[in-house]
């Protein structure tokens, strides 16, 4: 099951003006982990040049960051509006089943960038459940 | 014709722990003093919707005042503040706040503080009783355990960061326009002034195996954690509850850890019943 529309999903972010305001110069690879779905966000110059929803063998390796989650997680995370402590990443990392990994000085510098990521995911969620 | 708020703003100087401080104030209403303690980082503002409310001013005298290295507040003028590292002490703040109070003639004051103004209000309740007739604790609890906090003072990171984490801890269906004010206060913070704050908020500030002396036939004790505040999650205000017989605790639903500035009109809701229970003199 995808959460995402990945064609969708890139083009919201790169027309999202708060998050071209957050992402400036920022160059990274994210990697996704939504239960067995995975997926590789390449970030350059602040835009999201692709995502790749279906990384071959060892595609996955070679990343900046990694946010990981169970399915069920991440469907507590994308509703409209989440429980409590699911309406960020740092909470949801801190409170709930979330893991988060990569350079903690480039995640403090790009917070707000993270943050919108995620409420822009929100936004584009294909199909989420009642958490 | 100007359309102007009733809102007034003023400096005293108070004498605490051995130095002069200019210190800023803003003011509405007549009647019960009513003191209004701002979050770490930030300052007085973020009382400003509540300031305001001119139902509130019929009855008390609201002041929302700046603690050293916050707002319009500044550090000393004969102390090199800059050859230290600044750290909030627990003494310094209760005692900054009963000084502001005796200065300004306040008879028996209610105290209302969010966040290291949530914590002061159950330190001003167990280290001086007899002062405030009442405290009201937002995001309040024994303690707050301190996360890896050298990320909120750091060279190499821009201090928006703490304004950026501080929109993550408000409700998801907060007004966005209340959110990007506080956020925008927050942004206007000294860089120095949100981890030096948390000194107090996460070291000094422990009532752990205390908190049950607090004596609420003496000051009254009101408890009130948003929903959504992750850096304070109710529980521990609950907790904190528990030890205050007498206190009275209850869940801001669909808030985070800024009600009073991240949705002016629903806190509201919340704060009138509070106060109209005090002006009657009610105990919790």
């Amino acid at each position: 099951m995808s959460l995402i529309d990945v064609e969708k999903f890139v083009s919201a972010l790169n027309e999202d003006p708060e998050f071209a305001i957050a992402a400036r110069y920022w160059d990274a690879t994210l990697k996704l982990t939504m239960g067995e779905s995975k997926y590789m966000v390449f970030i350059s110059g602040g835009r999201v040049e692709r995502i790749d929803d279906a990384p071959g063998l060892m595609q996955d390796w070679d990343h900046d960051f990694h946010i990981t989650a169970p399915l069920e997680e991440w469907e507590k995370m994308l509703q409209p509006v989440p429980r409590p402590f699911y309406q960020a990443l740092l909470p949801a990392v801190l409170l709930h089943g979330f893991d988060f990994g990569g350079d903690f000085e480039t995640f403090c510098a790009y917070y707000r960038a993270f943050s919108r990521f995620i409420e822009v995911m929100r936004e584009n969620t294909v199909t989420v459940g009642e958490g | 014709m100007a359309r102007f708020e009733n809102i007034t703003g003023r400096y005293v100087y108070l004498d605490v722990d051995g130095g002069e401080y200019r210190v800023y104030f803003e003011e509405n209403g007549s009647g019960i003093p009513l003191l209004l303690q701002h979050t770490a980082g930030s300052d007085g503002r973020l009382w400003r919707h509540l300031l305001a409310d001119e139902e509130i001013a019929r009855h008390f005298r609201m002041i929302a005042y700046d603690i050293p290295y916050h707002g319009k507040t500044l550090p000393r003028l004969d102390h090199e503040w800059w050859k230290e590292e600044y750290k909030l002490r627990r003494d310094f703040l209760t005692s900054f706040v009963v000084t502001l109070a005796r200065e300004l003639e306040l008879e028996r004051p209610v105290y209302m503080g969010c966040s290291i103004g949530g914590h002061l209000a159950a330190d001003l309740a167990y280290y001086y009783p007899d002062e405030f007739r009442a405290v009201i604790g937002i995001e309040s609890a024994h303690l707050t355990p301190g996360l890896d906090q050298r990320w909120l003072y750091h060279p190499r990171i821009n201090s928006e960061f703490n304004a950026n984490i501080s929109l993550d801890m408000m409700g998801p269906a907060s007004p966005e326009y209340s959110k990007r004010e506080t956020w925008w206060c927050y942004s206007q913070g000294a860089p120095i002034a949100v981890l030096g704050a948390l000194n107090y908020h996460c070291v000094e500030h422990n009532l752990l195996g205390l908190a049950q002396d607090i004596d609420t036939s003496k000051v009254a004790v009101y408890l009130l954690t948003g929903e959504y505040d992750f850096s304070c999650p109710p529980m521990l205000t609950q907790m904190l509850a528990d030890d205050i017989k007498g206190s009275r605790f209850q869940v801001i639903e669909g808030m985070g850890h800024f009600p009073m500035s991240e949705d002016p009109a629903r806190f509201r809701e919340y704060i009138l019943p509070v106060l109209d229970e005090i002006r009657h003199g009610v105990s919790p």
